[in-house]
């Protein structure tokens, strides 16, 4: 599976959504679920699932699908 | 690293305290509610019997931290507070175990301006840290 759909999938079960309720462009602006603590929790899943170790400063960047799918590209995790 | 108290998420401290904490559990004190603007939160602490200090956590306005936390099925409960001597030595022990700090050391209201952090475990617990008085405190 391509990184991106994984992380539509990690998107959509971290807020107890269906994948297809998550585009590629989706964002917390745009999703009622996604609030400041399951934006925390998407964070704690994100470290978990990729291997990652995020900076406080990463949280208020990477509040949506596109903005995650950079970051996941600087750590050379998307090709 | 010391265990310093149990915080309790609530609507309205007052409403808290004479419907229930009073009531049913008789603390042995109660102080003075504290703003922490930092946080966007009221808090107060009571002295239980037996020893134990818990923390009543009210939000300050709509759009607080705790509201969301307010709303769910959880309940109250909403963090356990360790009193430790180097705050930043001691975040990085969390880190290493996976917990995510959710924002940098700042000082707190409640406590005299001594630093906090919260930081979630891996189960999703909430941890706070606070940094121990100084020699000179």
């Amino acid at each position: 599976m391509a990184i991106a759909d994984q992380l539509v999938e990690l998107v959509a079960e971290t807020l107890n959504l269906s994948a297809d309720q998550i585009s590629a462009q989706a964002g917390a602006d745009d999703i009622e679920a996604w609030d400041s603590l399951a934006h925390i929790n998407l964070m704690m899943s994100l470290e978990q699932s990729f291997g990652l170790r995020l900076e406080v400063e990463d949280f208020q960047r990477l509040t949506s699908v596109p903005a995650m799918i950079q970051y996941l590209a600087e750590q050379g995790l998307v090709d | 690293m010391r265990f310093h108290h149990i915080g309790y998420a609530v609507r309205s401290i007052d409403d808290y305290l004479r419907d229930f904490l009073d009531p049913l559990f008789s603390p042995e004190s109660v102080s003075a509610p504290v703003e922490d603007p930092l946080q966007g939160v009221r808090v107060c602490f009571a002295r239980m019997q037996g020893g134990a200090l818990v923390e009543l956590v009210e939000p300050l306005a709509e759009g607080s931290p705790i509201d969301r936390f307010l709303g769910s099925q959880r309940g109250g409960l909403y963090h356990l507070c360790y009193e430790v001597d180097d705050i930043d030595a001691e975040m990085a022990r969390f880190r290493d175990k996976a917990c995510l700090p959710l924002g940098r050391p700042v000082p707190a209201a409640a406590f005299g301006g001594r630093r906090i952090v919260f930081l979630l475990t891996p189960q999703r617990d909430l941890i706070e840290l606070l940094e121990a008085p100084g020699l000179d405190a």
